[in-house]
């Protein structure tokens, strides 16, 4: 009997120690990841507070590089030139570069900076969209991570008052700074009856089809906003996955302030 | 009194060369819009110039999906310098593409943009109908600056066109990352051997091709960047006039009668130098090409898709599969082979096309480098694809976290109450 206690005991500590290994090595790599992140938020930081103190002027305009891109991001872009762009939210952990693979939405999905395997990857942009000839709608899809990072606090959005306190989402290319004021936010789950596939509007080539895209984001919308984009207008999506139902897909349109 | 004169000579020379070397080799150099400016920069003659991309504030207009085809902007520049220097307005597309493989040919990109330049005081340093012989870099010469002054100062105003020709996304992708820069000059006025200022030609030559007339005896245009060989004296005269931009060209006449092909099957046929109409001289359809000499392979309408240099001592390319549809013109400077592939896809009718085209045909077609090798054609780094995309699991990724972080914490939490209790137990047994 006591033999089998001891078995048993046993097979509980190897139960024990796989859950615990495997807890401990996501929250190891989470940590991982945050402290990648943050050198590479430092880096940009500290180049634009460098070019900034070194101005001297306030009209001066924000450094760039020789090729024309910000500065600040220019050191990112000899590191990986998959970087197009960055993307922050203010007052919010979200504070990301975005990255682009050509013909490829998997690249990032589980990959960090250096290329190598991270399983919360990297925020990227839809392959379908074009930052050189600007796309009438730019995607960005990031995980929402249960550890908080990258767009799991998009979610938030779900409730006005967020909303209210988190209007602005600023999204930097490699050539220019801007902003984009919230339009809507709205679930919709993948493969159903009445899936809204905003996933496939990139450009509106008609007024009606641009209009037909924004009135769907406002149906669908949690809450009604002021913000009310015109065609030849460009629009910023922020999509992620939630965890109401199977499948489903939480996004944040914007719009890039006028 | 030969050595009197011979001292002069030599002292005229001298006397002569001195302004010219009394140039700057350097300057340092400000420019600004009426927003923002640059800080200043020491900018010399083969060195980098004074990036001032960002102080056009529509560029991005330009080249993005607004169809705007035509922007303004004025900038100053101000130059600090002890002895003249000349300054130029440099666009260069040769970093992008030396990393992007295009479906266009690098040195038409610049085409893209049509640019007028006046100062304050209407003198003109760019017209919008200048023609440039195709680089991957433009320099455009904005005057010398600091003859009489250490700091000098001027002002243009800058209009820039979209070329109507230039559409399509392949250029407008790869135009929006041309630099823009303020270099200096050498003494010469031309820092680069690509850069090439503005000929003297200031009209672009409209090419039509009128109903009864013989197409064949149309000037055709080579580019002033190709060495021709001597031209066929029973072909086209050499003329040398560059390709008509206007739009409203007319491709093919209703009334031109399109002449049997002189080889009525595809078939392999070497042709000489000179210019050729698929569908009258050579069969439509798809050949791989070898030979010598530059080949340039225009649409029916005048738009370039390929200009390649073929080479059979290796200096070129060794050959290249090229595709030629009714009314599409083939321009050689020497003898070229064209050899059928099996599957050719022949048209049995002539052309006939009764009105001119509404918009221009993108000029994007497989079009690799002269050089060595030939260049790949891959898709442009950034495209925009189809709307409809069924493809729901590429387009729209999984972005979710699946680490069963709840069921494994209560798994563990579970293992170890079990491993307690267990123990308990023993000790209780004891």
């Amino acid at each position: 009997m006591k033999k089998v206690l001891i078995i048993v005991q046993l097979l509980f500590l190897c139960v024990f120690l796989a859950c615990a290994g495997y807890l401990a090595k996501y929250f190891y790599d989470s940590h991982r990841a945050q402290d990648d992140i943050a050198e590479l938020q430092q880096m940009v930081d500290e180049t634009g507070k460098g070019e900034e103190d070194n101005t001297g002027s306030e009209e001066m305009p924000t450094a760039r590089a020789s090729n024309g891109m910000l500065q600040k991001y220019y050191e990112l872009y000899l590191q990986n030139e998959d970087i197009v762009g960055w993307i922050s939210i203010p007052n919010t952990p979200i504070d990301y570069p975005v990255m682009y693979r050509q013909d490829n939405n998997d690249y990032y999905l589980h990959r960090n900076f250096k290329k190598e395997y991270q399983y919360s990857g990297l925020p990227f942009l839809d392959y379908q969209c074009s930052l050189a000839d600007p796309s009438a709608n730019l995607i960005i899809y990031a995980h929402n991570m249960k550890d908080g990072t990258m767009f799991a606090p998009l979610t938030e959005y779900k409730n006005k008052s967020y909303y209210d306190n988190h209007k602005t989402i600023k999204f930097d290319t490699m050539y220019e700074e801007d902003e984009y004021e919230v339009v809507g936010a709205f679930s919709t789950t993948v493969g159903s009856a009445d899936e809204f596939k905003y996933h496939e509007f990139v450009n509106a080539y008609t007024e009606d089809e641009f209009y037909g895209y924004i009135d769907k984001v406002k149906e669908l919308s949690y809450y009604k906003t002021d913000v009310n984009p015109v065609f030849g207008e460009y629009l910023l999506t922020l999509s992620t996955c939630s965890y109401g139902s199977s499948n489903e897909r939480f996004v944040v349109v914007a719009r890039r302030k006028r | 009194m030969k050595r009197i004169f011979s001292a002069m000579c030599a002292a005229a020379i001298i006397a002569l060369s001195l302004p010219m070397n009394a140039f700057a080799a350097e300057a340092t150099v400000t420019v600004s819009n009426d927003v923002k400016g640059t800080e200043p920069k020491n900018i010399a003659v083969s060195e980098d110039g004074i990036s001032v991309k960002h102080l056009i504030s529509d560029l991005g207009k330009l080249t993005g999906s607004a169809n705007v085809k035509r922007i303004e902007q004025s900038l100053t520049v101000s130059s600090k310098s002890a002895d003249p220097v000349e300054l130029a307005l440099r666009l260069d597309i040769s970093d992008y593409a030396s990393k992007h493989s295009m479906n266009i040919a690098p040195e038409d990109v610049l085409d893209y943009f049509d640019i007028e330049i006046k100062d304050n005081s209407n003198k003109e340093y760019a017209s919008k109908n200048d023609a440039y012989i195709p680089a991957l870099t433009r320099d455009i010469p904005l005057g010398v600056f600091n003859i009489s002054d250490i700091n000098d100062v001027k002002r243009y105003n800058i209009t820039i066109y979209k070329d109507s020709k230039a559409d399509g996304s392949d250029y407008s992708n790869a135009a929006r990352n041309a630099q823009w820069t303020i270099i200096a000059l050498d003494s010469e006025g031309d820092e680069s051997e690509d850069a090439i200022s503005a000929p003297e030609i200031t009209d672009r030559p409209e090419i039509t091709d009128k109903p009864g007339e013989d197409n064949e005896n149309k000037a055709e245009t080579i580019p002033p960047t190709v060495t021709l060989a001597p031209q066929n004296p029973t072909t086209m005269p050499p003329a040398v006039t560059l390709a008509p931009q206007t739009p409203s060209r007319t491709t093919m006449a209703p009334t031109v009668t399109m002449r049997p092909s002189t080889s009525t099957s595809a078939s392999t046929v070497t042709l000489g130098a000179g210019t050729y109409v698929a569908g009258q001289d050579i069969s439509v359809g798809k050949y791989r090409i070898t030979g010598n000499g530059t080949v340039e392979h225009r649409s029916s309408d005048g738009v370039l898709k390929t200009r390649l240099v073929l080479t059979s001592a290796g200096n070129g390319v060794d050959n290249y599969t090229i595709e030629l549809k009714a009314g599409d013109r083939i321009t050689l400077s020497d003898a070229v082979t064209f050899t059928p592939y099996s599957a050719v896809r022949a048209t049995t009718a002539p052309r006939a096309t009764t009105a001119p085209r509404a918009t221009a045909t993108p000029r994007a077609t497989t079009a690799p480098r002269a050089t060595a090798t030939p260049r790949a054609t891959t898709a442009p780094r950034t495209t925009t694809a189809p709307k409809n995309n069924s493809n729901n699991q590429k387009s729209n990724p999984k972005t979710g976290d699946n680490t069963p972080i709840v069921p494994l914490a209560i798994c563990a939490v579970s293992a170890l109450a079990a491993i307690a209790i267990i123990e308990i137990k023993k000790r209780k047994m004891k």
